[in-house]
C-alpha cells in the first residue's frame, strides 16, 4: 500500500508534466459492501494540468496508487500525478 | 578530474574504528580540469529511434545535456559514489579523482551554484502543515537553484524552468537526498538536492476565504 502524504493550504500549479486530479470516490468496493471511508474509483476529474492535452474537468482513468497530495481551501483532495501515468481520457459522447 | 578533500577519519576529535565508505569518504573537492563537452545521444535517439546499436549509444551517454558551468579552481560537492579506487589516478604523488560532469552536485566555493540542473532545498516545517509517517520529504523551499538541464536520455524531460530561490515546490520523493552527512557538515545549513525535473508543482500560500 502505498502512503498518502497530505500538505494543506496551498494551491499547486503543476510543473514538469505533471497534472493535478480531484479523484472520483465510490462508498463500495467490488462486491457492492459498502466501506467505513469513500475510496478511490480510479478515475479522476483534471483540475490543473502543465500538459495541455488534459484541459481542466476532463476525466482521466489514472493508476490505484495515492502520490503526493494537497488539500485546497475548499477541502478537495487533489493527487499530483504525471500525465505518462494517465491510463485513459473520457470523451463525452 | 578533481582533488578530492581527505576522507573522515575522525569525528569532533576522536578517531574511527572502522571505515565505511558511504559514511566517512569525503564528497568535496577542487576541480582540477575539466571535459570541453558532454557526450549525450539522448537527442540523437530521439530523432532517429529505429537507430542500430540503440543500447551502446545509450550506454556511453551522459544522462542529460547540460551545459559546463564548472570552473577550475570550483570547491564541490560530488556523489559519494565516485570516491572509489577505480576513479583514482595519482601525479606526482598526489591522489586525484576522475568522474563523469554529472556527478557534480554543486559548487559551494567561491559561492554556492548547483550544477547539472540541480536545486538546494531546505523542508517546509513539518509539524504544522502536514500529516502522515513521513511528512518531511516532500515539500521545501527552493535555497538555490541552478540551470536546468536542456535533455534527459530517461525521456522525463522537465519543462526547462529556472527556479528561484523562495519558491516553494512539491516535488518527487523518491528522487530526494541530504547534501551532506550532519556530522561532517560544511555548509551552515543542512541542504536537500533534487533536479529541475523532479518538482512536481510550484506551491502557493492560499488564505482561507
Amino acid at each position: 500500500m502505498i502512503e498518502t502524504r497530505v500538505l494543506k493550504g496551498y494551491r499547486a500549479v503543476p510543473v514538469n508534466g505533471y497534472i493535478t486530479v480531484v479523484p472520483i470516490l465510490r462508498d463500495t468496493d467490488n462486491a457492492g459492501l459498502t466501506l467505513a471511508a469513500p475510496k478511490e474509483s480510479g478515475w479522476g476529474k483534471v483540475q490543473s494540468a502543465s500538459d495541455p492535452a488534459f484541459p481542466t474537468g476532463t476525466i482521466v482513468g489514472c493508476p490505484p496508487v495515492s502520490p503526493n497530495s494537497i488539500i485546497d481551501h475548499e477541502g478537495n483532495v487533489l493527487v499530483i500525478m504525471h500525465s505518462k501515468d494517465v491510463k485513459l481520457i473520457l470523451n463525452e459522447l | 578530474m578533481l582533488r578530492p578533500a581527505p576522507d573522515h577519519t575522525t569525528i569532533r576529535g576522536t578517531a574511527f574504528f572502522d571505515f565505511v565508505d558511504d559514511y566517512h569518504v569525503s564528497t568535496t573537492g577542487e576541480i582540477v580540469a575539466l571535459p570541453e563537452d558532454i557526450r549525450y545521444n539522448g537527442l540523437l535517439l530521439e530523432n532517429l529511434p529505429f537507430l542500430n546499436h540503440k543500447n551502446f549509444l545509450i550506454e556511453t551517454s551522459a544522462p542529460w545535456l547540460t551545459d559546463i558551468e564548472l570552473s577550475i579552481g570550483d570547491k564541490v560537492f560530488f556523489r559519494y559514489i565516485e570516491n572509489t579506487e577505480k576513479n583514482e589516478v595519482y601525479l606526482g604523488g598526489e591522489r586525484f579523482l576522475i568522474m563523469p560532469y554529472t556527478s557534480i552536485i554543486c559548487v559551494y566555493s567561491p559561492e554556492i551554484k548547483p550544477v547539472n540542473g540541480r536545486i538546494l532545498l531546505s523542508m517546509i516545517d513539518s509539524d504544522s502543515d502536514f500529516m502522515g509517517k513521513r511528512p518531511t520529504l516532500m515539500a521545501g523551499i527552493v535555497r538555490y537553484a541552478g540551470m536546468p538541464n536542456i535533455h534527459y536520455l530517461s525521456g522525463h524531460q522537465g519543462d526547462g524552468i529556472q527556479f528561484a530561490a523562495g519558491q516553494k515546490v512539491l516535488f518527487k520523493y523518491a528522487n530526494v537526498t541530504l547534501l551532506e552527512h550532519p556530522d561532517f557538515q560544511i555548509l551552515d545549513e543542512q541542504f536537500y538536492v533534487i533536479q529541475d525535473r523532479d518538482v512536481q508543482a510550484l506551491l502557493y500560500e492560499q488564505t482561507t476565504p
